[in-house]
């Protein structure tokens, strides 16, 4: 069970305070832990940091790390730019697609995955590239990245 | 701050150090185009449009943020930096849904302006049309925002955080998507209330009103006036087109510069109501029948007469009004005094603040806000108790939010509710309803205790400490917790920031004056600001904040039953004198009833004739079914107003009056200022206004009065009143005055007290505790309590006729704690009866932890669930205003 959105908050006001300055902290801590920010823990920390609550979603709709949307436990974020697309970007996607049974941006029914696109990762030296929960694999084929995709919890 | 020397365009200059390029430019007469750039609000030099070249730069500077610096050399026309900002019209343009010709905002549009100043046509134009966002935000009752026609300059965001203080719209997305919004929820449920800033401060038709007509701002004249609604006296002004109001802008002066409410913009369309009284009516047969002037005057002469005739003039009896004009006031309480023969006049501040001007009349030496609103953003702590000042003075609360958010204001709430201020607060203390004097003479034990105390200021400036040191002497933190159920520490905490910030203001409203101690509890007030040396210096003081527009001058110009004009005592032989010469006529010693005095006289029989100009006590007024009856037993009734109000409905003769819009004179806002209201739509039918209306009534009395304008009645105010003795129209054109004023060259009076209290000394009274007049017992188990909210007005007669404000609350309600509705099995929304000794009503329940556990809070604006028919007419002692923010209430499931 995923804990109580107001519960992270709570834990992570402890943490880093309730300045400005850690807005982005306590909404990277609510993402992370629940691979998405809802509401409710946006207004939770509008409230402890003073900032309004369209200012907090400012930030989280500014950054597209953050999703204001439930996504899967597990996200995987494909490089588009251009070494990556140059080198086969399409075709892992694709490949991913097919074998999860959804589309860009979407979540499987069982919310295993999340498959998404991102910029640059900076990894074009070994391209194509993509981030799993935030952990980089590269050189990479769709048998891989299918093998990668189908490893996790 | 010294100056240097830069050049502009090859002309030498020398400017003010911290000056921006732009700043410089201005200051040289060189016009920089600006898009993103707003006096009103921060720097965010994001549009790019002001840049100019600075010689030995790489890059093209942008004036707006960028500092001066010594020997600067500046070029703010050459053809890279025409080169520039054309491609950044250019880009603007290609990302703006260019509908000009069917743009609301077409001629007051900065974006138009300059495209046109580049010649950018259509021919001309550098980049292709980029796809536009499309999705219209219009859910909000007032304002609707259009991303296609968004330049991203984010005023409207910073206009919104900063100079409102609400935060509730910010820039959302990224890139191509980008988009002002309110974040999770559309306009119409967030905490949007509608106050248009965000309107005002856009350079496009980006968002823009939804109340507006279709006109565009060549078609209109502007006409600026005083708004009609509440003390702060905001000036707007008034679009108008064909004889019709189009759109209301507020005027960028003292005292709201440009910010105004919800009610202030949106809120005037009751003007041209079908349903606005046209004609004189006559009771005939039982029924209100239309009448012509001569007939209704003589109909009233006569019964007025009789009744005078047979039984004296003090059985006759008027109340003037908070809502019209000082002029129209001091008439009405001349036609009384000097035609009629009697100082029966009163007017319903009796229900506000008849207990500050008693108070700090007898402390201070008189009755007003000590201060003047742009001084409390410059106070160092606040105390704000009694006043919802967001919903009730919107335009107050955003200078005290701005005092806390940019100049470190600690604030300190004190309040039974949990009002919005409180999220803006250093400290919010929650009393137990009616127990003030107990956290106050707290406040002062801990400050006596803690010595903190300004002793010079209470030895050189004040009298008769010691008996107030005494009677604190027992009110410790912990008997005082007991009381009000304060925490002590938190009386403690409160105690120290209020002694110890460099200047301390006392903010409060009808919180602290409807009690029956409501008097006690105003001298508490000037006790705690007297003891930390807190009165006759800027941004302190105590400053009661007057309900309705023209309030503070009703009260000015004697429509009171004790005093004449100026608050010369009815009671003083010379001020008697003075007035009897002045006027011509003997004139009646005796102070005359007061309201609540004079309703209970209509049922004893005390009163038998009443004249009413611009109120409605059928809602105003405490214990409405008393009222009722009373106003049945009135042997004759006249209302003069612009509806027909539930007391019209009861009156003999209705008379038709001119509104705000339609007439001359002057207000009186919170701070004392005399400000000019000018006539910008033309009466419907045969409505006149009421100085006319009096002069007629006057002179048919036997008291002939004829004036050939407000200005000339000004004239005469100002000959008889020496606070207003320096008050000319002629004078106050651009911006109002503020009293005391005593000749025409006196500049008015920003802060009262300065040096000398206007008595001498500032006078201590020792106060002790006395518990509210009815509290609950088994029977009636809750607190009620009762107020004002931000969309509407007094008794809804104006606010409740504009189609906007209805969609923001259309009617009547009652503020629950979850917990109570949960235990009482009621619903959020659904229907409750609350009843009290004096009355039942059926209202709707909202559930809400603003109130406390055990509390209710009914607005009073709504005659159909109308909060006074619960209140208690208990009287204060000494100024008989009515305990309206305590009664023991029932609250039950309706049957």
């Amino acid at each position: 069970m995923p804990r109580n959105p107001e519960e992270i908050v709570t834990e992570g006001i402890i943490e880093f305070g309730t300045g400005r300055e850690s807005l982005v902290q306590l909404l990277t801590k609510v993402n992370e832990e629940l691979s998405w920010i809802p509401t409710i823990a946006i207004e939770a920390i509008a409230k402890a940091t003073r900032i309004s609550v369209a200012e907090v979603y400012s930030v989280v709709s500014f950054y597209s790390f953050f999703s204001i949307e439930p996504r899967g436990r597990n996200i995987v974020r494909l490089c588009s730019t251009i070494s990556c697309a140059m080198t086969g970007q399409g075709e892992i996607l694709e490949a991913l697609m097919n074998e999860f049974g959804i589309e860009l941006f979407e979540t499987t029914d069982d919310g295993r995955l999340t498959i998404e696109t991102t910029s640059c990762i900076g990894l074009c030296d070994q391209a194509p590239a993509m981030l799993v929960n935030g952990e980089p694999h590269v050189k990479l084929t769709p048998e891989k990245a299918c093998d990668i995709v189908r490893g996790l919890e | 701050m010294h100056n240097i020397s830069i050049k502009i365009n090859d002309q030498g200059y020398s400017i003010r150090e911290g000056s921006t390029i732009l700043e410089a430019c201005t200051e040289a007469g060189i016009k920089i185009p600006t898009l993103c750039h707003h006096s009103k609000v921060n720097i965010s030099g994001n549009c790019r449009i002001c840049v100019v070249e600075v010689e030995g730069w790489n890059t093209l500077a942008i004036a707006c943020v960028t500092p001066i610096i010594p020997n600067m050399i500046v070029r703010t026309h050459s053809p890279r930096v025409i080169e520039s900002r054309k491609i950044v019209a250019n880009l603007l343009l290609a990302a703006h849904n260019c509908d000009c010709m069917v743009c609301d905002s077409a001629g007051a549009c900065e974006l138009q302006d300059l495209a046109y100043d580049f010649g950018i046509d259509n021919r001309s134009r550098m980049f292709d049309d980029l796809e536009c966002l499309e999705e219209i935000d219009d859910s909000s009752p007032v304002l609707k925002y259009d991303p296609s026609k968004c330049i991203m300059c984010t005023r409207c965001v910073k206009a919104c955080r900063d100079i409102q203080g609400k935060g509730i719209i910010a820039v959302l997305n990224r890139g191509a998507d980008m988009r002002v919004g309110t974040g999770v929820k559309l306009l119409d449920i967030s905490d949007c209330d509608g106050c248009g800033e965000c309107v005002q401060i856009c350079p496009t038709g980006a968002i823009s009103d939804k109340v507006s007509n279709s006109v565009r701002s060549w078609e209109v004249e502007k006409i600026r006036t005083s708004c009609s609604y509440c003390g702060v006296g905001c000036q707007l002004d008034m679009w108008v087109h064909d004889n019709k109001l189009v759109k209301v802008e507020g005027a960028d002066i003292i005292p709201n510069y440009g910010s105004t409410c919800v009610k202030g913009r949106y809120g005037h369309t009751f003007i041209d109501s079908d349903d606005r009284l046209k004609t004189p009516l006559i009771r005939r047969n039982g029924a209100l029948v239309e009448a012509t002037w001569d007939e209704a005057i003589s109909h009233i002469t006569e019964k007025i007469g009789k009744i005078r005739e047979e039984n004296g003039p003090d059985v006759i009896a008027g109340l003037s009004s908070a809502r019209v004009t000082n002029e129209e006031n001091y008439l009405f309480q001349k036609m009384m005094r000097a035609a009629v023969g009697t100082n029966n006049v009163d007017h319903c501040a009796r229900l506000c603040h008849a207990s500050t001007v008693a108070g700090l009349a007898a402390a201070f030496g008189s009755g007003a806000m000590t201060n003047s609103i742009a001084e409390l953003e410059h106070a160092k702590c606040i105390l704000v108790t009694g006043s919802n000042t967001t919903e009730t003075h919107p335009v107050i609360a955003t200078i005290i939010k701005r005092a806390v958010r940019e100049h470190g204001a600690k604030l300190i709430v004190i309040d039974p509710r949990r009002i919005d201020l409180v999220d803006h607060a250093a400290l919010w203390l929650r009393q137990k309803n009616g127990t003030d004097v107990a956290w106050m003479n707290g406040m002062m034990n801990v400050i006596i205790s803690e010595n903190l105390q300004d002793e010079a200021y209470i030895s050189e400036r004040t009298e008769d400490f010691e008996a107030v040191r005494k009677t604190v002497e027992s009110f410790t933190p912990q008997m005082v917790e007991d009381i009000t159920t304060i925490p002590a520490e938190k009386i403690r905490e409160a105690a120290r920031i209020f002694a110890t910030a460099e200047v301390s203001s006392i903010v409060y409203s009808m919180g602290i004056t409807q009690h029956t101690t409501g008097t006690d509890n105003v001298l508490s007030t000037a006790n705690l600001a007297m003891l930390t040396g807190n009165v006759g210096k800027p941004s302190s003081g105590v400053n009661p904040l007057r309900g309705q527009n023209n309030v503070q001058g009703a009260c000015d110009l004697g429509a009171l039953p004790n005093v004449y004009p100026g608050y010369q005592k009815v009671a003083d032989p010379a001020s008697h004198e003075k007035f009897e010469k002045a006027w011509g006529r003997k004139l009646s010693k005796d102070n005359g009833l007061t309201v609540v005095e004079i309703i209970n006289g209509l049922e004893s029989g005390k009163v038998k004739g009443l004249i009413i100009m611009g109120e409605n006590p059928m809602v105003s007024d405490p214990n409405l079914n008393h009222v009722e009856k009373a106003l049945e037993s009135a042997e004759f009734l006249v209302v003069c107003d612009i509806f027909l109000t539930e007391t019209a409905e009861k009156a003999d003769v209705v008379l038709p009056a001119a509104s705000f819009a339609e007439k001359e004179g002057t207000f009186t806002n919170t701070e004392r200022r005399v400000i000019l209201l000018r006539k910008f739509l033309d009466a419907p039918g045969e409505a006149r206004p009421d100085w006319k209306i009096i002069c007629d009534l006057s002179t048919s009395f036997g008291y002939p009065m004829s004036y050939a304008n407000p200005a000339e009645i000004m004239d005469e105010i100002a000959s008889v009143t020496p606070i207003y003795g320096g008050m000319r129209h002629s004078r106050i054109q651009e911006i109002g005055l503020q009293w005391p004023c005593p000749d025409e060259q006196h500049p008015g009076t920003m802060y009262l007290h300065k040096g000398e209290f206007k008595r001498g000394k500032g006078k201590f009274h020792p106060v002790d505790f006395i518990p509210p007049a009815e509290l609950p017992d088994a029977e009636y188990p809750f607190i009620l309590s009762t107020g004002r909210i931000l969309f509407h007005y007094h008794t809804g007669s104006m606010s409740r006729r504009a189609p906007a404000l209805n969609e923001y609350v259309s009617g009547g309600y009652a503020e629950i704690h979850p917990a109570d509705v949960d235990r009482l099995g009621l619903a959020d929304g659904g229907p409750v009866s609350i009843s009290t000794r004096r009355g039942q009503i059926e209202t709707t329940v909202r559930s809400t932890e603003i109130v406390a556990i055990g509390s209710v809070f009914v607005p009073f604006h709504f005659a159909e669930a109308a909060a006074n028919r619960l209140t208690n007419d208990a009287l204060d002692p000494k100024a008989k205003i009515p305990e309206l923010k305590v009664a023991a209430c029932q609250v039950a499931q309706v049957k």
